[in-house]
């Protein structure tokens, strides 16, 4: 569904320029889940709600992980979380994920790990937001 | 049709149970986590086809086609496209690639009704049996049978729920079960392959039961399993 082959993970400081593209990569596109709805709003909620209560594990894990730099499970988490994202249609953060499995297994690009993980925590707790918007609105 | 799903990811299986929702010949009859949990449903249910997640912990989907042969038609799901060709390997229905849309999905099933309806479906005869306890007839399914035991004129069929003791002999029995399910294992025992959970050097287990296995019948055991 994403089929992009090399992505450069963005580096997410505070300036505007970088701010406006954290709000990019914040942006749902809920197409998927509608279609795989195909109206039902509770399907729908049940999905978001799953999230809501899952990703923030994954979160505690991959924060734990990176503390004890293990390399293994931290790519093991960035695997699971695809399947989220890509029903949340959260694209950009799909391929951050993505990546950062992949460059779990190359000792050369461990610091980008290192650098990039942070940044995708926190992106992951605004969707977190995000997801409760989307199920308020269902309500 | 009966399916089970098995993935990880509680949002892969809802979007799966969903897609199955769609169309009017899938039964989703299970959901697991994991491949152990859906061996145990295998054991206990007739199910005609697996949505299987290649990436899941302790046994992968790949993992579980290489070690047990008595499965149901497998459709494989990942993120990975990376698997599709070794996935083809093991003869599986088909190989969906996550997100799965709907259209896609409808093709994957359709193959495997088409599979599903060009095989012969296994008569009353060659699923169950009929064994005469006492003056009655009780029918058995034969994915229930544990083993089969000689009692000196008499053998014990042995369930999950119970034991029945039937006049007869073992080399009689053995001619009226299917050959790919059950194995000769020792001069007073008959095994149901399907239910092996460990096999040492001159026993094997089945539930908390040691059953012997003799030399003279190891070869014939050793080659009807499947083996990596």
């Amino acid at each position: 569904m994403f089929p992009i082959k090399k992505y450069v993970l963005p580096k997410i400081s505070e300036d505007p320029f970088h701010m406006n593209l954290l709000a990019d990569f914040l942006i749902p596109d809920l197409t998927y889940l509608q279609e795989l709805s195909g109206g039902d709003i509770e399907f729908e909620i049940e999905m978001l709600e799953t999230y809501e209560e899952e990703v923030p594990q994954h979160i505690n894990r991959i924060e734990e992980y990176l503390e004890k730099v293990s390399w293994i499970s931290l790519s093991e988490e960035f695997h699971s979380l695809k399947s989220k994202l890509s029903i949340l249609g959260f694209k950009h953060i799909y391929q951050m994920a993505d990546v950062l499995e992949e460059q779990c297994k190359n000792p050369d690009e461990l610091n980008e790990v290192k650098h990039s993980t942070p940044d995708l925590c926190k992106m992951l707790k605004e969707t977190l937001e995000i997801a409760n918007k989307e199920i308020q609105k269902r309500q | 049709m009966k399916c089970i799903i098995v993935d990880d990811e509680k949002m892969a299986r809802l979007a799966i149970r969903k897609h199955c929702e769609k169309v009017n010949y899938l039964e989703v009859i299970g959901e697991f986590e994991n491949a152990m949990e859906a061996l145990e449903t295998l054991d206990k249910e007739s199910v005609d086809l697996m949505f299987l997640d290649i990436h899941l912990p302790e046994i992968s989907g790949i993992d579980l086609v290489k070690s047990y042969s008595h499965l149901p038609m497998i459709i494989f799901s990942t993120h990975h496209k990376d698997f599709a060709l070794e996935a083809f390997e093991y003869d599986v229905v088909d190989y969906l690639l996550k997100p799965i849309n709907f259209p896609r999905f409808l093709k994957a099933v359709q193959k495997a009704k088409n599979q599903h309806e060009a095989t012969p479906s296994p008569g009353l005869a060659s699923q169950e049996i009929f064994i005469k306890v006492d003056n009655r007839l009780v029918k058995l399914s034969l994915n229930d049978i544990l083993w089969v035991e000689a009692k000196g004129d008499y053998v014990l069929f042995k369930t999950d729920s119970k034991g029945h003791i039937v006049h007869s002999t073992l080399k009689n029995i053995l001619t009226k079960l299917p050959d790919e399910q059950f194995a000769k294992v020792h001069r007073s025992y008959i095994v149901n392959l399907g239910k092996i959970v460990d096999i040492e050097d001159s026993t094997l287990v089945i539930r908390d039961k040691v059953i012997p296995i003799s030399r003279a019948n190891k070869e014939n055991l050793m080659g009807k399993l499947n083996m990596i």
